[in-house]
């Protein structure tokens, strides 16, 4: 094992503090005052037309949220709904590892992904647990005291040695330290769930224009007033951008300057896999890995070594890398096959947070994107805070003054004053 | 012996035609799209077996917009143990 | 049933081989694969779908389709219709795939 090991999916920072770990949990009250039961009907706030731009997980939870709330949803989608990240992801609905910041989010997330299943949106929801390792007596030490205020921040951890890590993952190597343990952390099937939303929606809930590019915007003043695509204009009351790594391109169609920019991440597949050998969620050494409900074993892991592109092509480095670095986890899976290896675009913002709010210089226009890597643990809070956004953009809801400063530092256009909107359409 | 809808067009995830056109009438499109609906294609073989009889059920049935890409295909060319892809010393 | 005789392959050693599969102490000629050595001794069904259970065999006969897998002791799945029977193999039906 030649180089450190690497707490990569550990985002706390060093100045997280105890005080910062109180008001998460404060934070995460509100959100779920504001947002819990988001999934019924009574969530209802108005009537209007909204299209949303982008059919991937944000997109498809977006317009569910709204369609709840009683908007008339038109979700347009350039390819295949939940054909890029959400179809390509390692199905993590996960709270331990984030930043203090983004845990009460985190956490109405998991909740509001419960909700769903309750509701039927199959997904595989499986609250299976996540495991962070240690692979050193430092890491366990920055582990342990990160435990301390995950749980000050409302998040139910325990540290584990590394003879409960034995009991907990029996095929794991010896040369770990223990690792934190979060037993509600949960992981899904991402093509269940898109396809469960699809259904969902295509019930009567919205229209799905699928393989159909946006080209431009109607506006008149600061509104929107269409989405003008290939097939022709959808009049908007209101438009949300979930776009992904492509945002940047839809947000310049609006003048709207959006900081987010594309990056690749692999992983590998590996054939089904006789019994469960690992049931939660497991990260570590710079990796992050899991065992599907079919059996299949997946890991993966990205990092600032990979193109900062929408190349989503596998390279023999990375596995190699990623490889050598699951094996050095699990050593007696050195036998079983690896059977495919793919990739998609993360959307990275500077500050690694995600737009999420109203866009700057427009009354209608909504963001929720940028998620950094995160975007289907993150999607059903995004989904319930966007369909909010919309409420609020049209004078439907006025959120809570405790929500409204949560997402302050979530705004669109944070990153970039927008100049005067330009547009380019008509 | 099954034939009709009953018939296997994937082996490995054994998916049969009726899924296949059920997927199709719920709104999948693309042999993409089927295969994120069904599993067809997502088995060991990685659609080598299925492909060719997924493309005209879906080419039929579907009526894919042009350029519609159809099932990736990715590395491994076929299955590696793991033990053979570390990284060299 | 064994194909003895053919037109273009060379005839087979007449080497017998010893091998395993799963409670059976069976007999291959030397340079034939798994799959010939058990269709020669009857044995069609080699292993059973990971989720349907039903019963699964030599399809393609060419490496491609990856259903004749079978699991091979301290050498793990093999594709049984490209890789030769060794004496001393111990072989099973793979059923749920990998076994670490």
């Amino acid at each position: 094992m030649s180089e450190p090991r690497r707490l990569t999916l550990l985002k706390l920072g060093p100045d997280a503090g105890p005080e910062a770990a109180l008001a998460a949990a404060a934070a995460y009250d509100e959100l779920e005052a504001a947002f819990a039961g988001s999934v019924r009907s009574s969530a209802r706030s108005g009537r209007g037309r909204l299209v949303v731009v982008g059919g991937g997980i944000v997109g498809l939870m977006s317009a569910y949220f709204a369609s709840v709330r009683g908007y008339r949803v038109r979700l347009v989608e350039r390819l295949s709904p939940g054909g890029a990240a959400s179809g390509r992801n390692g199905g993590g609905v996960l709270v331990l590892g984030h930043t203090l910041d983004d845990v009460p989010f985190n956490r109405l997330s998991l909740r509001l992904w419960a909700e769903l299943a309750r509701a039927g949106v199959a997904s595989e929801l499986t609250v299976s647990g996540h495991v962070m390792l240690a692979f050193s007596e430092q890491e366990a030490e920055t582990l342990r005291g990160a435990g301390e205020l995950y749980l000050a921040a409302g998040l139910p951890v325990e540290w584990l040695d590394s003879s409960e890590v034995r009991r907990l993952l029996p095929h794991v190597t010896a040369e770990q330290r223990g690792g934190l343990r979060c037993p509600v952390d949960a992981q899904a099937y991402p093509f269940r769930a898109v396809s469960s939303l699809l259904s969902r929606l295509r019930d009567g809930r919205a229209e799905l224009i699928t393989h159909t590019r946006v080209t431009g915007f109607r506006v008149e003043g600061s509104r929107v007033r269409a989405v003008i695509t290939e097939a022709g204009d959808v009049e908007a009351d209101a438009v949300l951008l979930c776009a992904g790594p492509w945002s940047a391109e839809v947000g310049a169609m609006l003048g709207l300057p959006l900081a987010i920019s594309p990056r690749r991440s692999q992983i590998l597949v590996t054939e089904r896999v006789a019994t469960r050998v690992v049931h939660p969620f497991v990260t570590g050494n710079s990796i992050y890995l899991r065992q599907t409900h079919a059996g299949n074993l997946m890991y993966g892991g990205g990092g600032t070594w990979e193109s900062q592109s929408f190349d989503t092509s596998s390279t023999t480095t990375a596995i190699a890398r990623l490889t050598t670095r699951f094996l050095e986890v699990f050593p007696a899976f050195r036998g079983v096959q690896l059977i495919r290896a793919f990739a998609g675009t993360v959307d990275l913002t500077p500050d690694a947070r995600p737009l999420l709010g109203r866009a700057d210089g427009w009354e209608n226009v909504c963001v929720a994107a940028g998620f950094s890597g995160h975007g289907f643990g993150w999607s059903a809070a995004a989904g319930a805070i966007a369909a909010a956004c919309v409420a609020r953009a049209l004078g439907h809801e006025e959120p809570a003054a405790g929500v409204s400063r949560l997402l302050e530092p979530l705004a669109p256009c944070r990153h970039a004053p927008a100049a005067r909107p330009q547009v380019r359409g008509g | 012996m099954s034939d009709g809808p009953e018939l296997i067009v994937c082996r490995c995830e054994e998916v049969v035609v009726r899924e296949v056109l059920d997927a199709v009438r719920a709104g999948c499109r693309t042999l993409q799209e089927v295969k994120m609906a069904t599993r067809a294609g997502m088995g060991p073989c990685q659609g080598r077996v299925c492909r060719t009889l997924l493309e005209r059920l879906v080419t039929l049935e579907a009526a894919p917009p042009e350029g519609a890409a159809g099932l990736t295909k990715r590395l491994p060319v076929h299955p590696v143990p793991l033990g053979q892809l570390v990284e060299e010393e | 049933m064994r194909i003895t005789d053919h037109p273009l392959l060379p005839a087979l050693s007449r080497r017998e081989v010893r091998f395993s599969f799963e409670v059976w102490e069976l007999v291959a000629l030397e340079g034939e694969s798994i799959a010939a050595a058990l269709l020669a001794a009857g044995e069609r069904v080699l292993r059973h779908h990971e989720r349907t259970g039903a019963p699964r065999g030599l399809y393609c006969g060419i490496g491609h389709c990856l259903e004749c897998r079978v699991w091979v002791d301290d050498v793990g799945t093999v594709r049984a219709c490209t890789t030769r029977v060794e004496d001393g193999m111990s072989v099973r039906r793979s059923g749920f795939g990998g076994r670490p």
